[in-house]
């Protein structure tokens, strides 16, 4: 570095000048100011021969404008002898050129004898360049000290120990407040310990002149003790013959620290690419070359990643197939020049042991170390290869199969028609040709197309899987049963595109299930026809099934019992019927065990229970049942109960008929025989009317008794009365009738009214008098005085007898028994009983009714309605 | 002369049973109705009862004079076919009843009477 200011020329070295006159303008300036004399280095400056200038005014001709009048002043100060001879100044000339030069000026005068100044010599250096220089320099010193004030990195210089300078930035790193401080502190107290040793050594090393490293990094100690990682760079200036080191410090703590995150980052992220299972690599172009590869890549290809990454163009040719190689390399090159080519995709490789296999890549264009590159991962998909052209093998496989196999495989587009079937289909007479392009469903039986139809659409509808069944007929006639299973294919909108099914010949099957149904058939309608409710119950006591016969049997719907354990039975009961249930589900049958139910209305219902259990595999399998309704058991038991005390009852009943018949036997039979008794022992003369009395009784009773018989033999004989019918006036029956009775009705004094109009009627004659007899003998018989009415009319196409008494009548409860035999009122009743009961009957043969009223106590009417003509 | 009421329903049996008792010596009366001659009962010494009467039975004559406390020497006639049954019955209920057939009258009535009220 040179000193800021040239130095000023002292007066010792003034006659030096003058020698060196060579050097410097010597010019002598007049007191009038023109020029006296000048040199030859002045005219050379000035441009100008010397008489140009010899004589002219200085300030006029050689000086510019601006400084001729300040000039002209000095000058005459300098004549005037006010100025120091000595003084200095700077003045500009103006040359001929026109060009300015700057001149340093050294001033002295030249003085008469009398020491009066006559002339002025003013001696001028030429400093126009020299000055321009101390310009550019001191404009560039500012500019340094400005940089290095502001910048950000500390600068200093350093001589021996100590800091001579130091920049604000230096100030801070070292963490004191002014560099004057920084000044005073030893250049090692700046230096982390750990760190002195480079400092020394880089010292110890300049002193003996060894080269020594001009940029390193250290740890710098702080005022505070911190401690900074520095980068120094430094090197020697040796200025006015001092040697100093000028050293630039930058602060890299930072910088290092996110380069040890860098670091790790890369670490880990090499980490990542050597253990990628995919191969990674990069390889540049146009003609290939691999920059990168990780370890992956080598265990794929088989060569090491040295070898990889030393390969010439034509060995990473070779990595590639022969067959995909082109390929290949037009897509790289496409990829490295920016083209839009398919990133991914599949190609053969050749391992360094020539192995080919198969690789998936991905690839995209990348920079790597500023050159386009194409980054590529590979994946070894050999393997999957392999169970691809196994999967296909296997595919052939299923296809033979299928071909071969006596399933038929079809396939059908969305119109029904028939894309693919297999020729196995010839066992159903068809060919398979000859189906392709048709509809299916021409092949089906007409009366099965509807259902399948049906079946299609559903399984269309609900995207299930299609299943039916269907008949197809053979040209040979035959009927074949097919099964039908199939699957519709959607494409990416859902829209069916095919359906792909099987057909399976199920014939056989179909006929055992018709048998097998026919069958089932069979005992399904004894099943449930039967009027016993059948059951059977799981192994789990929970009800299965329940015969059509349930509601009917145990009055239970059979929807409430099916799948339950059935709590049906009445409480008295069910201890015993769960023991059975219990028993059953272990294996044992059982009869007639008869118990209570209570069914779903809340009666109570007695059944009878038979049970068997069924075995499946030596394991129980279910228990079946049969349960009778005992209401009709009952029913039978009751009937029988009654019938047996109705024949009690009509054997009592016979035998007060018998008693019966031997009263109205024996009663006349006792008056005859008193009678004669008496008649024995009277006189006939004497006693004549006594006698008479007696044989007019004998007489009566001998007929009462003569028709007692006489109705003993009805009752045998009506029964079995034959029908032969006749013409006759009912008004002729019924006087014959009156003519038995009214004798016997007046010793009762009992009145009677006989009225009627004459009808005629075609029908049994005997057999109506019986009847109307009976009546009459009944109403006599129940009448112990008062009035027997006898009437008949004619009512349509029917006669009606009617026959009233004024008697005891019927009490109710026994209205309904009038008519059977052998009923009576009560036993002392008189008469068989049998009357009413032959009438009835009669008259019902006839084809008539018999009817009555009854009030105890006030008489009855019975009526004969018959028929006045035997019907055709 | 001992006096002797007849219930019978049947005229016939009853005129000829009256005209048998008196031709023995006794006074007879008859009566059909049954519920009426009971009334009359205490006039007569000796009571001849038919059994089978409609609607006012024998029985029911013999159970209204044990109701009524009515004690008269009873004969019983019977034209029934098994005068043993019945007549248990009734022998059980009515003991110093005496029975007799119908169809014994001409035997076995006078004695039975006799039995009773004598001669």
């Amino acid at each position: 570095m040179g000193s800021r200011r040239a130095q000023n020329p002292d007066d010792s070295n003034l006659a030096q000048k003058y020698l060196d006159i060579e050097q410097a303008i010597l010019i002598v300036i007049n007191s009038d100011q023109t020029v006296g004399a000048i040199n030859r280095k002045g005219c050379e400056i000035l441009g100008y021969k010397k008489e140009e200038i010899i004589g002219k005014d200085w300030c006029d001709n050689f000086l510019p404008k601006r400084f001729r009048e300040p000039t002209r002043s000095v000058l005459k100060k300098v004549v005037d002898g006010e100025l120091k001879a000595t003084e200095y100044h700077e003045n500009p000339i103006l040359t001929k050129s026109g060009e300015e030069r700057l001149i340093a000026w050294h001033n002295s005068y030249l003085r008469g004898k009398n020491g009066e100044i006559i002339s002025a010599v003013s001696s001028g250096e030429d400093i126009t360049e020299k000055r321009a220089a101390e310009d550019a320099l001191k404009e560039s010193e500012e500019k340094f000290r400005v940089l290095a004030d502001r910048s950000l990195e500390g600068i200093g210089m350093s001589q021996g120990n100590r800091i001579i300078f130091a920049n604000k930035a230096l100030v801070r790193l070292f963490g004191y407040r002014t560099a004057e401080e920084l000044y005073q502190v030893p250049l090692l107290d700046g230096v982390a310990p750990e760190s002195r040793h480079i400092i020394i050594n880089i010292m110890e090393k300049n002193r003996r002149s060894l080269p020594v490293p001009h940029r390193f990094t250290y740890k710098l100690l702080r005022k505070s003790g911190e401690i900074r990682d520095v980068e120094l760079s430094f090197s020697y200036v040796k200025i006015k013959g001092g040697e100093f080191t000028l050293s630039t410090f930058r602060d890299i703590t930072e910088h290092r620290k996110a380069e040890e995150a860098l670091a790790t980052s890369e670490e880990n992220y090499c980490t990542l690419v050597n253990q990628l299972t995919e191969g990674l690599v990069v390889a540049q172009g146009p003609r290939p070359r691999l920059v990168f590869a990780n370890p992956a890549l080598s265990r794929i290809l088989g060569y090491s990643n040295k070898e990889l990454l030393s390969f010439s163009p034509q060995k990473v040719v070779e990595l590639i197939h022969p067959e995909d190689r082109k390929m290949f390399f037009s897509r790289f090159k496409a990829r490295l020049e920016g083209k839009d080519v398919p990133s991914k995709y599949e190609f053969r490789g050749v391992r360094k042991d020539k192995k080919t296999i198969w690789v998936a890549i991905s690839s995209r264009r990348i920079k790597y170390l500023d050159q386009p590159s194409v980054q590529a991962t590979f994946t070894d998909i050999t393997e999957r290869k392999k169970a691809e052209g196994a999967l296909r093998e296997s595919e052939e496989k299923y296809r033979r199969l299928t071909e071969n196999m006596n399933d038929v495989i079809y396939s059908i587009d969305p119109n029904g028609i028939l894309t693919y079937i297999s020729p196995s289909v010839r066992q159903y007479g068809f060919s398979a040709d000859k189906m392709a392009s048709h509809k299916f469903i021409e092949f089906i039986l007409p009366e099965d197309v509807e259902r399948v139809t049906k079946d299609f659409q559903r399984s269309l509808r609900t995207r299930t899987e299609f299943s039916t069944a269907f008949r197809v007929r053979t040209k040979k006639g035959r009927i074949y049963w097919v099964e039908d299973n199939g699957k519709f294919q959607y494409d990416r909108s859902g829209a069916p595109i095919s359906l792909t099914g099987t057909l399976r010949d199920i014939t056989e099957r179909k006929m055992a299930e018709e048998q097998l149904r026919e069958s089932e058939g069979k005992f399904r309608s004894i099943i449930e026809s039967s009027h016993d409710l059948i059951t059977l119950i799981n192994r789990d006591g929970r009800v299965s099934y329940l015969s059509p016969a349930c509601k009917k049997v145990i009055g239970w719907d059979p929807k409430l019992l099916i799948g339950k354990r059935p709590a049906i039975f009445h409480p008295d009961d069910n201890a015993r019927v769960q023991s059975a249930i219990n028993g059953a589900l272990k294996g044992k049958g059982g009869v007639d065990l008869q118990y209570r139910i209570i069914t779903q209305s809340g009666e109570e219902r007695w059944v009878s229970h038979s049970w068997a259990p069924l075995f499946e595999g030596g394991k129980l399998r279910m228990v079946a049942s049969v349960i009778q309704d005992m209401t009709s058991r009952k029913k039978a038991h009751e009937k029988l109960v009654h019938q047996k005390e109705q024949i009690a009852q009509l054997s009592r009943m016979k035998e007060r008929f018998m008693a019966d018949m031997t009263h109205e036997l024996k009663t006349p039979l006792s008056v005859i025989m008193l009678n004669l008794e008496m008649a024995k022992k009277m006189d006939p003369v004497s006693q004549r009317d006594e006698l008479k009395a007696c044989f007019d009784l004998m007489w009566r009773n001998s007929v009462r008794l003569s028709r007692s018989v006489e109705q003993i033999m009805q009752l045998t004989k009506a029964e079995s009365a034959d029908l032969s019918t006749s013409r006759f006036h009912l008004i002729d029956l019924i006087g014959e009738v009156c003519e038995e009775y009214v004798p016997i009705a007046t010793t009762k004094g009992i009145h009677f009214e006989v009225f009627g109009p004459d009808i005629e009627i075609e029908g049994n004659e005997r057999l109506l008098a019986m009847a109307v007899s009976n009546l009459v003998s009944n109403a006599i018989k129940f009448t112990p005085h008062g009035r027997i009415k006898i009437n008949w009319s004619s009512s349509g196409r029917n006669a009606v007898i009617s026959v009233s008494d004024t008697g005891v009548g019927i009490r109710p409860q026994n209205l309904h028994k009038v008519f059977h035999k052998f009923f009576k009122e009560d036993h002392d009743s008189p008469g068989s009983g049998i009357g009413l009961a032959i009438s009835a009957d009669v008259i019902t043969r006839m084809g008539g009714r018999m009817e009555f009223d009854s009030k105890p106590g006030k008489g009855s009417t019975f009526r004969i309605i018959i028929p006045k003509e035997v019907s055709k | 002369m001992k006096k002797i009421l007849i219930i019978e329903d049947e005229p016939d049996v009853a005129e000829t049973i009256k005209a048998y008792l008196e031709g023995a010596g006794y006074s007879a009366e008859y009566s059909l109705d049954p519920a009426k001659a009971v009334k009359d009962l205490n006039k007569f010494d000796l009571l001849l009862l038919d059994l089978i009467m409609p609607r006012f039975s024998g029985h029911q004559v013999l159970k209204e004079m044990k109701k009524g406390g009515i004690k008269k020497p009873v004969v019983v006639l019977s034209a029934v076919g098994l005068p043993g049954v019945i007549s248990a019955e009734l022998k059980r209920d009515y003991p110093g009843v005496l029975f007799v057939a119908k169809t014994a009258m001409h035997s076995e009535l006078l004695p039975a009477i006799k039995k009773l009220i004598g001669q």
